[in-house]
């Protein structure tokens, strides 16, 4: 592809059994009408002959479209960053296999980014029509986020980002942190809207999904909230934490002394000194990771300026020095 | 994104770095202040307000002022960074070869500066402000006073009021110490870690006109933690392991006397249960022991991984101060 578009379709694929080129059309059409200078780039995550299946009817003639198929799957935000350099587009419409919200709320997302209002707009799905139990999952999940992070979104759980180029370049997006999108660029001061929108369809998996999944989601929560609280000072995390497991272990120990003096129970006999021993070696260990972790930051993460410039008023002359 | 003009310019002695946050009824007399106090200098000089993500009209009220204002520079940040990362920033894209900082809540008394240099001309590189007459309420001043206590007597650097944000830098003291997270209370700490000679004289402190105080009641447990965090990275940042062996040591004692009785217990035939509580003891004791020394091994080579700089300053700075004096003595 040559030349700058002003906007990329990036669709991410990955383990999808049904057939995504009627949507992927539908929005190639939705943009042809409303005007907007676009590319499609299609991002296969890992091998996908279902994908290669779907794509024998599409005419690269008329509808030029770029494939990127990754060798073996990725985590999500991985796949993203690998693609990027595919994108032309300065503003990226990145979105997965399935329709998600109805053109109009896409149209809204659009325009608030075109306008200004915000370097990334998600959209929130009103009237959702996915299963309760999938509702009351993302319910959970995004009270969950709120909770850890203390940023007020409430449907992290779609797909669908519209967002300025420079909004991917300046946040850092790895492992599976694609979710998180809007988190990290606001960490980075990008302006975020979340924009209600009529949910229209979903095609995602119903009910419950495996343990592992749960997991994952959970760490990356964990990651994301020491990465919004402590990611300068870990001794805060840890030492906190670290302090008051030794001071309950040091109660421990008084205790069972006390008692022993006291000639209630022999030291033998009661688990407290032991108790008091293990917490007291746990506080310790909790209390040296955050050691490391200070080393670690002051080490090599101290040359990363913590803050980013927006604007800067200066002179003339100095501008002409400085060139 | 501005690329960084931190430079030491030949022609600019002194740059005043005033972090904003919120601040719109204050800047404008802040600017007043200063260009009374400042005006009459024989030597060039620049503001460097550096907004730190406002949400209220402060960048408006600074864009107005900049195009009567030649002296003034004005940098924006997209996100809000916190002190330590704004007071960088202006540290970042000033020029002289004096960097005087100050807050922006007309707190600090701009008519202070001058001899806050005049004290740096005596040698020191480093002068920090002392608000010996604080305008605060005791449950501000009370904490900060136990927290300086602690951070001097741990640190070295004895100072009475750290948090004291009118402080004047030699530039190259400072610039160099790529400062990071809620570290501004420490640079005069950091610096010395460099070789820099610090003092302090007391200035004015005024009660806040405007707004209100950015400080919580929680920040004190946080200033606490902070304190460990820069002992340990002054003390042992460059050879990490001695610090985790030294931690490791009351591990290493305790498995020794644990270890000691266990061994008494199962040859003077003590009651099973004592023998084995002294044996499990000194495992768990001996395995802290082993956990704080591979920290330190970890730490040791995440610092053989990075650039190095931190280990460097001292020698850097000491060697520079042997060419100036050497240089002095041809002089004379």
């Amino acid at each position: 592809m040559s030349g700058r578009r002003e906007y990329s379709l990036v669709m991410l694929v990955e383990d999808s059994e049904s057939d995504f080129v009627p949507y992927l059309l539908s929005l190639h059409e939705y943009l042809t009408k409303l005007g907007l200078d676009h590319e499609l780039l299609l991002a296969i995550n890992g091998p996908n002959q279902f994908a290669q299946k779907c794509l024998e009817s599409w005419s690269t003639e008329t509808d030029p479209l770029l494939m990127v198929e990754l060798t073996r799957k990725v985590p999500s935000g991985t796949c993203l960053q690998t693609v990027m350099d595919d994108c032309s587009g300065e503003t990226l419409i990145i979105c997965g296999p399935y329709r998600q919200i109805a053109d109009e709320g896409l149209k809204a997302l659009l325009d608030t980014v075109a306008e200004g209002k915000a370097d990334l707009a998600l959209p929130w799905r009103q009237h959702r029509v996915d299963a309760a139990v999938n509702q009351w999952q993302s319910r959970a999940f995004n009270w969950l986020v709120r909770r850890m992070t203390g940023v007020e979104y409430h449907d992290l759980s779609s797909t669908l980002r519209v967002v300025r180029r420079a909004v991917l370049k300046e946040t850092p997006l790895y492992g599976d942190l694609y979710r998180y999108l809007p988190l990290l660029a606001r960490r980075r001061g990008f302006r975020i809207q979340e924009i209600p929108a009529h949910h229209a369809e979903e095609r995602g998996r119903v009910g419950y999904y495996g343990l592992r999944e749960y997991i994952s989601r959970l760490v990356d929560l964990l990651a994301m909230h020491f990465a919004f609280y402590f990611a300068r000072k870990p001794l805060r995390y840890f030492g906190m934490r670290g302090i008051l497991l030794l001071l309950a272990g040091l109660c421990c120990m008084i205790t069972s002394l006390l008692m022993r003096f006291v000639g209630a129970v022999t030291l033998g006999d009661s688990p407290l000194l032991m108790i008091g021993l293990v917490l007291i070696l746990t506080g310790s260990s909790l209390w040296g990771i955050g050691l490391l972790g200070e080393i670690l930051t002051f080490a090599l993460g101290r040359k990363h300026k913590d803050y980013i410039v927006e604007k800067f008023l200066r002179n003339k002359e100095e501008d002409l020095k400085t060139i | 994104m501005e690329s960084t003009t931190a430079m030491n310019d030949v022609g600019m002695y002194l740059s005043i770095v005033v972090p904003l946050f919120n601040e719109e009824e204050s800047v404008t007399l802040l600017l007043d202040r200063l260009q009374e106090v400042c005006g009459g200098f024989d030597f060039n000089w620049e503001v460097i307000l550096v907004d730190d993500g406002s949400t209220d009209t402060t960048w408006a009220v600074v864009e107005e002022r900049k195009q009567a204002m030649a002296e003034l520079k004005a940098i924006k940040l997209r996100n809000n960074c916190g002190q330590t990362g704004a007071m960088v920033a202006g540290f970042d894209h000033s020029r002289g070869q004096i960097i005087v900082t100050l807050d922006g809540d007309l707190q600090n008394d701009p008519a202070d500066i001058p001899m806050l240099l005049a004290k740096l001309d005596e040698g020191f590189d480093i002068v920090s402000g002392w608000r010996k007459d604080r305008q605060d309420h005791w449950s501000r001043v009370l904490p900060s006073r136990i927290a300086n206590s602690l951070i001097s007597r741990t640190t070295g650097v004895h100072l009475h009021d750290y948090g004291c944000s009118l402080k004047a830098y030699r530039a190259d003291c400072i610039r160099n110490l790529d400062c990071y997270g809620e570290m501004h209370r420490f640079f005069p700490a950091l610096a010395s870690m460099t070789g820099a000679h610090v003092t302090e004289m007391p200035v004015r402190h005024h009660s806040r006109q405007f707004g209100t105080s950015k400080y919580g009641f929680n920040r004190i447990f946080k200033v606490f933690s902070d304190i460990f965090a820069i002992n340990l990275i002054i003390r042992f940042s460059a050879a990490p392991l001695k610090g985790f062996v030294l931690c490791g040591l009351p591990f290493a004692l305790l498995a020794a006397a644990l270890g000691f009785l266990a061994l008494a217990a199962w040859g003077l035939d003590w009651t099973e249960g004592k023998a084995m509580f002294f044996s499990v003891g000194s495992a768990l004791s001996m395995f802290g022991l082993l956990l704080m020394v591979s920290l330190g091994i970890l730490g040791e080579l995440s610092v053989a991984l990075s650039d190095l700089s931190h280990t460097r300053l001292i020698s850097v700075t000491r060697k520079k101060r042997s060419v100036v004096s050497a240089q002095q003595e041809e002089a004379k």
